[in-house]
């Protein structure tokens, strides 16, 4: 493992003005920057269940492990937003079939 | 260590290191060598200056006695006066002639009575009134004799100064300790040769021929050749012993040079066997890696009526498993299922889910399961949340005969279908994958594929690049695809490989062809 694994990938969750939840990722999302997500991805999946938007704006690059996060964030908080994704994580959520399930916004 | 056989190389390290050394001790010997002899030349041109000056005093002498007998027109007395004080010093034999009509008499004698040489008086007849030394030769006697005279110059009277001086016993030479010649053996010779006849005086140990150095100096109206050799060395013992200082530190130096090769070498190959050992490692590791990898995947059946080619390419991390997988099978003639998947993540865990997904299928398929059905099912055998996995599936149902295919996708990308020289990316509604739950079941897409064609399923190794979006690698899978669709269904699936593959894609691929015609 790479010793920028720590900083290639981000999480950071706040709270939504409108209520619920912003959970915000930033960088390449994949299998070897996971656990740079961990420990505020657990702590996320523990809070009640609100709605909770995702803000990918400033992610780059997503793989299957990555969106393996998104949907484990999806399947907990079930009413799910997703907005402002760059067009390669858009597209790879539109590939798999998740945009439905993400509540990607349309272009 | 290792208990083997030096190295050639720090045999030969050694080895050159010793030619440096003898090189080295040689030009030390010749470089004192020639110190040696210049030192001893040096010295030998002292001695010829000192005996240059010893002629000088007695051609004074003889001049000064010549000129008294001159001035005192030959008085014997004033003559045996100055000659006494003379002789008291040095034991010579003086005397005065006068030489007339080639004829010598003696007008007065002082010291020892004259032993003269071999001819007699006749021997001095013969001298010129030209004030010079003349040097008549060695006589025997007790002791042996030097003679030699003077007739002073521009002298009228014919009067001539003859002296003997004595030889020291054995005319041996000796050296004062204290002196700085003390440490030369010399011998001086009368004349320019070196003749054993001629022998004035020599050291007890007379100069040999190795070694020696001889010089020759003007003594009277002959020559003195003074031959010299050093007893000890004249630069010292340190400069002597240097060649073999520079030896002896050689040798070792040499030895500890080739040993220190021999260790740092030895060093090496330990360390270039573990290497080869973590290579060899290494390697059986991808080994197995592949080896499970291949064992889980299918060989592609024969079937009639269509071509079935398959292509498995690891990621760039080969050490790890990775869970793409394909399956056909076979249905009829020109009938069969097939499937492309890839499981999320790496390693044994994604290996394992791929091997159950893959056998699920052909067990769903065998109890005559539809597609839709089997999609269905697969989705109970997989939860992210248990299994912290998921998998993108792709189902076909192909009837080439019928010219029909049929698709279902959990998150997989629709195949390319290349005909008639033109490549398209099917499209077909994409569930999400099997994993994660579904709000309802996708029914089949179904294409019309009438005539020959090339169905192309893959995964995303095959279009997904970490800089682009994934509409570019689909893009250039599928004009990769109609570029090489006229290809034979192997040689295609190559092509397209070597066209999709680049650097440090992590990713496995997967390539599965299916034609008909």
């Amino acid at each position: 493992m790479e010793l920028t694994d720590e900083v290639r990938a981000r999480m950071d969750v706040s709270d939504d003005p409108d209520g619920g939840l912003v959970v915000t990722l930033a960088g390449e999302l994949d299998l070897a920057s996971l656990p740079a997500v961990a420990s505020p991805l657990d702590e996320l999946l523990s809070r009640r269940q609100q709605p909770v938007v995702l803000d990918l704006a400033e992610l780059s690059f997503l793989d299957s492990s990555g969106v393996a996060v998104l949907v484990r964030i999806a399947n907990h908080f079930d009413r799910v937003r997703t907005r402002s994704a760059t067009q390669p994580v858009r597209r790879v959520i539109e590939v798999l079939g998740l945009a439905a399930r993400f509540g990607l916004e349309e272009h | 260590m290792l208990r083997t056989a030096p190295r050639t190389l720090s045999v030969a390290v050694a080895l050159v290191l010793l030619a440096i050394t003898v090189g080295l001790a040689l030009l030390t010997w010749q470089v004192n060598a020639n110190s040696e002899q210049s030192l001893l030349r040096r010295q030998l041109a002292q001695i010829g200056t000192l005996l240059e000056s010893e002629a000088t005093i007695l051609q004074v002498q003889l001049a000064d006695m010549g000129l008294v007998a001159v001035a005192t027109d030959a008085d014997p007395e004033a003559f045996a006066r100055i000659a006494d004080m003379q002789v008291d010093a040095t034991g010579q034999s003086l005397s005065l002639w006068r030489v007339t009509d080639g004829a010598a008499d003696r007008l007065a004698s002082q010291g020892t009575p004259p032993v003269l040489p071999e001819d007699g008086a006749d021997s001095l007849a013969g001298l010129q009134p030209t004030g010079e030394l003349v040097i008549l030769g060695i006589l025997s006697g007790e002791p042996d004799r030097l003679a030699y005279a003077l007739m002073p110059a521009d002298d009228s009277t014919n009067l001539l100064v003859y002296a003997e001086a004595p030889l020291p016993p054995d005319r041996r030479l000796t050296v004062p300790e204290d002196s700085p010649l003390s440490g030369l053996d010399l011998a001086l010779y009368l004349g320019d040769t070196v003749d054993p006849e001629q022998l004035l005086q020599a050291t007890e140990n007379a100069p040999g021929d190795d070694d020696s150095e001889a010089t020759t100096v003007p003594f009277g109206n002959t020559s003195l050749t003074i031959v010299g050799a050093a007893q000890v060395p004249l630069s010292g013992a340190l400069s002597a012993a240097l060649p073999w200082i520079v030896l002896g530190v050689g040798v070792v130096l040499a030895l500890a040079g080739g040993t220190t090769v021999e260790y740092v070498s030895r060093r090496r190959v330990v360390a270039e066997r573990l290497a080869a050992e973590n290579e060899r490692l290494y390697r059986q590791q991808r080994g197995i890696a592949g080896t499970l990898q291949h064992a889980l995947l299918p060989v592609v059946p024969e079937m009639s009526g269509l071509d079935v080619a398959a292509r498995y390419v690891a990621g760039v991390d080969e050490l790890e498993v990775g869970g793409d997988w394909y399956d056909v099978i076979a249905r009829g003639p020109g009938c069969c299922v097939f499937v492309v998947g890839d499981i999320s993540g790496r390693g044994l865990p994604a290996a394992t889910t791929m091997a159950a997904l893959r056998f699920a299928v052909r067990a769903y398929v065998a109890e005559g399961h539809d597609i839709e059905v089997v999609m269905e099912r697969l989705r109970d055998l997989l939860d992210i949340e248990a299994d912290h996995q998921f998998a993108t599936v792709l189902l076909g149902e192909l009837d080439a005969t019928a010219g029909r295919l049929r698709l279902v996708s959990a998150g997989h990308f629709a195949p390319v279908l290349v005909a008639g020289g033109t490549a398209t990316l099917l499209e077909c509604p994409v569930a999400p994958p099997v994993g994660v739950s579904a709000p309802r079941p996708v029914p089949a897409t179904v294409v019309p594929v009438g005539g020959a064609a090339t169905l192309l399923a893959f995964t995303d190794g095959a279009v997904e690049r970490r800089q682009e979006t994934i509409d570019t690698g689909l893009e250039r899978l599928r004009a990769a695809a109609a570029a090489t669709g006229s290809r034979p269904l192997e040689a295609m699936l190559d092509d397209l490989l070597a066209e999709l593959s680049s650097e440090g894609n992590k990713d496995d691929t997967v390539l599965l062809g299916l034609r008909w015609s």
